[in-house]
C-alpha cells in the first residue's frame, strides 16, 4: 500500500514499515515532519526502508495523513491559494475528533516519532475534553482505575475544598 | 492487507462520523455500565492490539504532565482525584513548575484586593501561560476572624504568600502564611519584639521558607533588631541587633520597597518630610545579607532621570490639560536573580513625567536603564486624579505604581479607583517585550484602599 503524498517526482521517497509489516511510501518532506524519522533518514539515507516497530499501520497511516497535510501547507503553489491558518485549525480539529482509544495510540506514536506539533495538538485535544469535568467523569471517559482509598480521597478533598464547592 | 484497509475505515469513520465520544459517556452517566459495554464491544470490533480498556492508566508520566499542563487551574485541581499517578504528576513540578513542559515556568501573578468594610477580600490570579485571569473569593481563614483590623500582602516565596495581620485592639502585627492553591494557612507565632511597620521579606530555603522582619517602631521607639522565622524550627530568632531606621516618628510619611535577590534582602525607603534643607536625604538604600546576618548601607545614587516625591512640581499633560503631578517613589523587584527598580522617568528639560523605566543594579553597583515602557502603554495607564487643598485647589495627578517580579516576568500594576491596570514585561525576549494584560477590570470598589501583588510558582507541596 502506498500512501499518497504530494505527487512531486523530484522529491526523494522514503519507505516506512509499520509494526504489522505494512509498507508506506512518502515524500521525504512528509517524513521530515518527524524528528525521529529525520534523524534516521539522515543516518541511513532513503534507500533502506525504515521500520517503526511500535506503531501499527492504522495509526501510522493517520500520523502520515497529518504529516503530509502539514508538509503541504508549508509548500507554496503559484496556481493554488495558500492554506489559511483558520483552515489548518479546522483540519486539525477534525483530525483529533476521534475515539479516545485512537487518540491514545496517536499520542504514543507522536511521542515516539517526535512530532512536536502533533503531540501538542493531541494533548490539547485531551485537555479540552477533560476540562471542566469531575474526576469521576474523567476516570469514566479514559477508563482509569480509581486507586485512592476513601481516606486518601477525603484528604485531597479537604486540601482543595475551595475547588469542589 | 485486507485487515489494514478495514482498520483504516474504522478510524476514518470515527473521524468523519462526528460522533463525540467524549460526551457520549458523560451524557449517559446514569447508565454507565451500558456505556462501558458498548465501549468494550467497539474496541473488540476494531481488533487493534493497543485498544485496551485500561490504556490511559498506563500513559507515561511525561505525557500525562503534557496534557495536565494545558488545563486551567480549577480543572487541574479536579484531576488530582483521578488516580494516584495523576496526583503525583501534578506534584512533580512538570505541570506547575519547571521548563521541561512549558517554555515559561508556571509563575502566576496574584493581586490581593484589600476589601475594606463590608467588602470581601479578593485574590485575582493571572496565569501568563494561558493569558487568563481567575478570581478567588475565599481568602486565608485568618482574614475572616472578626478581630482582625487589617490584612496586607507583604511577600511570597515557594508558592506561599505572607500576610501582615494587624489586630483591632493592638497596634502590633502578626504574620500569616497562606497557600492559595491548597488554601491551607497558618498564623505564625508572635514576634519576639513587638513592632509596627517593619521591613518584611520572605524567601525560600530548602523545602521551606524564611521570613525576615527588621526594624519598625514600638510606639515611638525605634526597634533595632532583626528577627528571622524559620519554617523548619517554627520559631523566631533574633539575628541582628542593629538596624538604622531613620524613622523618628510614626507620622513621618515613608514609602518603602523591599525585594529579595540572591541571598540578600534589599530595602529602599523614601522619607517625605517638608524640609527646605537641600542636603536632606530622601532616599535610603540598604541590604541585609542572609548568610552573615548583617545590614549594610548601599551607596548607589538613584538613576538621574528617575522622579519621585522629592520633586512635587512636575507637569503632565493628560487629556489635553496640564496638571501638577505627584509621583510616588520607585519599586524594587527581583527577576531571575537581577535586582530591578521600576519607576517614573522625568523629562528634565520640560519638567514633565515622561514614562516608566526599569533599571538594573549592575556589577559596578550603579543603576543602569534596561527598558522603557512603550509610550502607547504609558498613555493608557492613566494617573489617578486627586483633589488636594494643599497643592492646588484644582485636581492634580497622582502617579503610583507597584511591581512584582519572578522568573522572566515583571509585572507593573496600579489600582486606580476602578481603573486598575496591569502591564507585563517579559525579560526572556530581547529586547524585553511589554504588553497590557488588564485594563480597568480590577476592583470597582470605592472602599478598595489598596491592591498588593506578588508572583509565585504554584505548588502545593511546601510545608507552611
Amino acid at each position: 500500500m502506498h500512501f499518497q503524498g504530494s505527487p512531486n517526482m523530484a522529491e526523494k521517497r522514503v519507505k516506512l514499515i509499520s509494526s504489522d509489516n505494512d509498507e508506506f511510501e512518502v515524500d521525504e518532506a512528509v517524513a521530515f515532519e518527524s524528528e525521529t524519522l529525520r534523524n534516521m533518514i539522515q543516518d541511513t539515507g532513503t534507500n533502506v526502508p525504515i521500520s517503526i516497530p511500535n506503531v501499527s499501520s492504522d495509526i501510522l497511516a493517520k500520523v502520515l495523513e497529518y504529516c503530509s497535510y502539514h508538509a503541504e501547507t508549508m509548500e507554496t503553489h503559484d496556481d493554488k491559494p495558500p492554506i489559511t491558518d483558520a483552515q489548518i485549525r479546522e483540519w486539525d480539529a477534525d483530525f483529533v475528533d476521534v475515539h479516545p482509544a485512537t487518540l491514545y495510540s496517536l499520542i504514543l506514536a507522536a511521542n515516539y516519532l517526535n512530532i512536536k506539533n502533533l503531540l501538542d495538538l493531541i494533548c490539547q485535544a485531551v485537555a479540552n475534553n477533560i476540562r471542566g469535568k469531575t474526576a469521576v467523569e474523567i476516570r469514566k471517559i479514559l477508563h482509569i482505575q480509581d486507586d485512592f482509598t476513601y481516606e486518601e480521597e477525603m484528604e485531597i478533598r479537604r486540601e482543595t475544598k475551595w475547588a469542589f464547592d | 492487507m485486507g485487515t489494514l484497509v478495514q482498520n483504516r475505515q474504522i478510524l476514518l469513520s470515527s473521524s468523519t462520523g462526528k460522533l463525540n465520544f467524549w460526551s457520549l459517556y458523560r451524557s449517559d452517566m446514569t447508565n454507565f455500565a451500558g456505556c462501558s459495554e458498548f465501549h468494550t464491544n467497539r474496541i473488540l470490533e476494531s481488533s487493534s492490539p493497543v485498544l485496551d480498556s485500561q490504556i490511559w492508566s498506563n500513559l507515561q508520566p511525561e505525557l500525562v504532565a503534557r496534557i495536565l499542563a494545558r488545563l486551567p487551574l480549577s480543572s487541574l485541581i479536579h484531576t488530582r482525584l483521578v488516580s494516584k499517578s495523576w496526583d503525583r504528576e501534578i506534584y512533580s513540578g512538570r505541570v506547575m513548575g519547571d521548563g521541561s513542559v512549558h517554555e515559561n515556568p508556571r509563575s502566576w501573578l496574584f493581586l490581593f484586593e484589600n476589601g475594606g468594610p463590608g467588602n470581601p477580600h479578593k485574590l485575582h490570579a493571572f496565569d501568563p501561560l494561558r493569558n487568563d485571569w481567575q478570581t478567588f473569593t475565599t481568602i486565608p481563614h485568618f482574614a475572616t476572624v472578626q478581630k482582625i483590623g487589617g490584612l496586607s500582602l507583604c511577600g511570597a516565596a515557594s508558592g506561599l504568600m505572607v500576610y501582615k495581620i494587624s489586630a483591632l485592639k493592638s497596634h502590633f502585627i502578626r504574620f500569616g502564611v497562606f497557600n492559595p492553591i491548597t488554601r491551607s494557612w497558618k498564623k505564625l507565632p508572635p514576634l519576639l519584639k513587638r513592632r509596627q511597620r517593619p521591613v518584611v521579606s520572605m524567601f525560600a530555603e530548602g523545602s521551606g521558607y524564611r521570613l525576615v522582619v527588621a526594624g519598625g517602631l514600638e510606639y515611638d521607639q525605634q526597634v533595632l533588631t532583626t528577627e528571622v522565622y524559620d519554617s523548619r524550627t517554627e520559631c523566631w530568632r533574633t539575628t541582628c541587633e542593629k538596624f538604622n531606621n531613620l524613622q523618628s516618628h510614626v507620622c513621618d510619611e515613608i514609602r518603602t520597597s523591599t525585594a529579595f535577590c540572591d541571598g540578600v534582602v534589599y530595602h529602599m525607603r523614601f522619607t517625605r518630610m517638608l524640609s527646605f534643607d537641600p542636603n536632606r536625604e530622601y532616599h535610603t538604600f540598604m541590604a541585609y545579607d542572609t548568610k552573615t546576618a548583617r545590614w549594610r548601607p548601599l551607596r548607589v545614587p538613584l538613576p538621574p532621570n528617575l522622579v519621585f516625591t522629592g520633586y512635587p512640581s512636575l507637569k503632565r499633560i493628560w487629556k489635553g490639560r496640564a496638571y501638577l503631578a505627584d509621583v510616588l517613589p520607585p519599586y524594587l523587584v527581583e527577576s531571575n536573580g537581577r535586582l530591578l527598580l521600576i519607576g517614573f522617568r522625568e523629562d528634565r528639560f520640560h519638567s514633565v513625567v515622561a514614562g516608566i523605566g526599569i533599571w538594573e543594579l549592575d556589577q559596578k553597583k550603579a543603576w543602569k536603564l534596561v527598558t522603557l515602557m512603550p509610550d502607547t502603554l504609558f498613555d493608557q495607564m492613566c494617573p489617578k486624579i486627586c483633589m488636594s487643598a494643599y497643592v492646588d485647589p484644582s485636581s492634580y495627578l497622582k502617579y503610583e505604581l507597584q511591581g512584582a517580579g519572578h522568573g522572566d516576568i515583571v509585572y507593573i500594576f496600579q489600582a486606580n479607583e476602578g481603573q486598575g491596570f496591569v502591564v507585563l514585561c517579559d525579560f526572556s525576549q530581547s529586547p524585553p517585550a511589554w504588553r497590557c494584560i488588564r485594563n480597568g477590570i480590577v476592583p470597582k470598589v470605592e472602599y478598595s484602599q489598596t491592591l498588593q501583588g506578588c508572583v509565585i510558582d504554584l505548588r502545593w507541596d511546601t510545608m507552611i
